[in-house]
């Protein structure tokens, strides 16, 4: 596989990388670092890759991957870094808040860690629940046990407001 | 239209996590209608917060530093793969050192047995005054001496030989 047919295959997915890596390590600058090694690992392995069914699904299992080692060396729990999560003003400029999305992000930021990168993987990134087991090796059911609680989090305490 | 019963329902399986993507979509389909039931605006409201989305732009040039860097490690390994192999030499050069290094071991170990033997038999030759000869075991001594001599010398004329047949091959 030559460097022209590696990214006819790969560059496509880098957005939905990005947005994943960005969830998991929860800044811009170190989650195109992340994109970057996992690319080097995909490039690394690409002879291996003609066997591979789903290349979509391989590229996210790498980042996730890359992502958790990285976290792992940061010597942090991946469930209980709240100070990493993204602040306004650390986000790029051009981000928009409607009101909603505002309140319900700083409720969200409020949930445990896991409940939080699931709910935003799914609402928000709009992520499968296949491709979010990949992103985070949670099992579905793991994952629909997270969305639920996440969910009905939310909507308690959007109901006791009123 | 689906009734206010059915999408109670897939609401609650929404909110256990258990809605299905149909069910998600249908739920998407009815709460983006207006004139919805009273009773139901509440959870309209909640539903679509859940889904309102941070927008979120990619940083500028990420893709294309992606598509650099493997033109980067395309060019790399073909670099590689063109370099003269320097590797072979340094292995030829470590190979010719080996020889070296065992030969010379082996000359070592021969002069040492013959030096043994030697002392032993001149030791021998001042105390036993009666007697000039040999022992039959200092005897044997000097032959096994001679001979690994003369494993010695053949192997470091062999040594030798491969030393210029590698030198030639350079």
């Amino acid at each position: 596989m030559n460097a022209e047919t590696f990214k006819q295959v790969f560059l496509p997915y880098h957005q939905k990388l990005f947005r994943i890596a960005y969830r998991l390590v929860g800044n811009a600058e170190c989650a195109e670092d992340m994109l970057q090694d996992s690319f080097i690992k995909l490039w690394e392995k690409r002879e291996q890759l003609t066997q591979v069914d789903n290349t979509e699904a391989f590229a996210i299992v790498t980042l996730k991957n890359t992502c958790f080692d990285y976290l792992r060396k940061q010597k942090e729990d991946f469930q209980v870094f709240e100070q990493d999560i993204p602040e306004a003003n650390s986000l790029p400029e051009q981000i928009e808040y409607h009101d909603e999305a505002q309140k319900v992000k700083q409720y969200l930021s409020r949930l445990p860690q896991n409940q939080q990168t699931v709910m935003k993987l799914k609402h928000w990134d709009g992520l499968t629940d296949e491709e979010i087991e990949q992103s985070t090796g949670y099992s579905q059911g793991n994952i629909r046990v997270l969305l639920s609680r996440g969910r009905t989090a939310i909507r308690e305490h959007f109901n006791k407001l009123r | 239209m689906k009734d206010v019963t059915e999408i109670k329902e897939m609401l609650d399986a929404f909110y256990k996590g258990d809605a299905s993507k149909e069910e998600e979509s249908q739920l998407f389909a009815y709460f983006s209608k207006d004139n919805l039931p009273e009773e139901m605006q509440g959870e309209k409201e909640i539903f679509q917060m859940l889904f309102e989305q941070e927008t979120f732009p990619i940083p500028e040039g990420v893709e294309s530093r992606l598509s650099s860097l493997i033109d980067k490690l395309e060019k790399n390994e073909s670099k590689k793969a063109s370099a003269p192999n320097f590797n072979k030499k340094k292995k030829l050069w470590f190979e010719i050192g080996g020889i070296a290094a065992s030969v010379c071991l082996l000359i070592s170990v021969g002069l040492f047995v013959l030096n043994q033997s030697n002392e032993r038999s001149s030791n021998a030759t001042e105390i036993g005054n009666s007697s000039s000869k040999l022992s039959p075991e200092d005897q044997k001594k000097i032959i096994e001496a001679q001979k690994a001599l003369e494993m010695v010398s053949t192997n470091f004329n062999k040594g030798l030989d491969g030393i210029q047949s590698v030198s030639d091959n350079l």
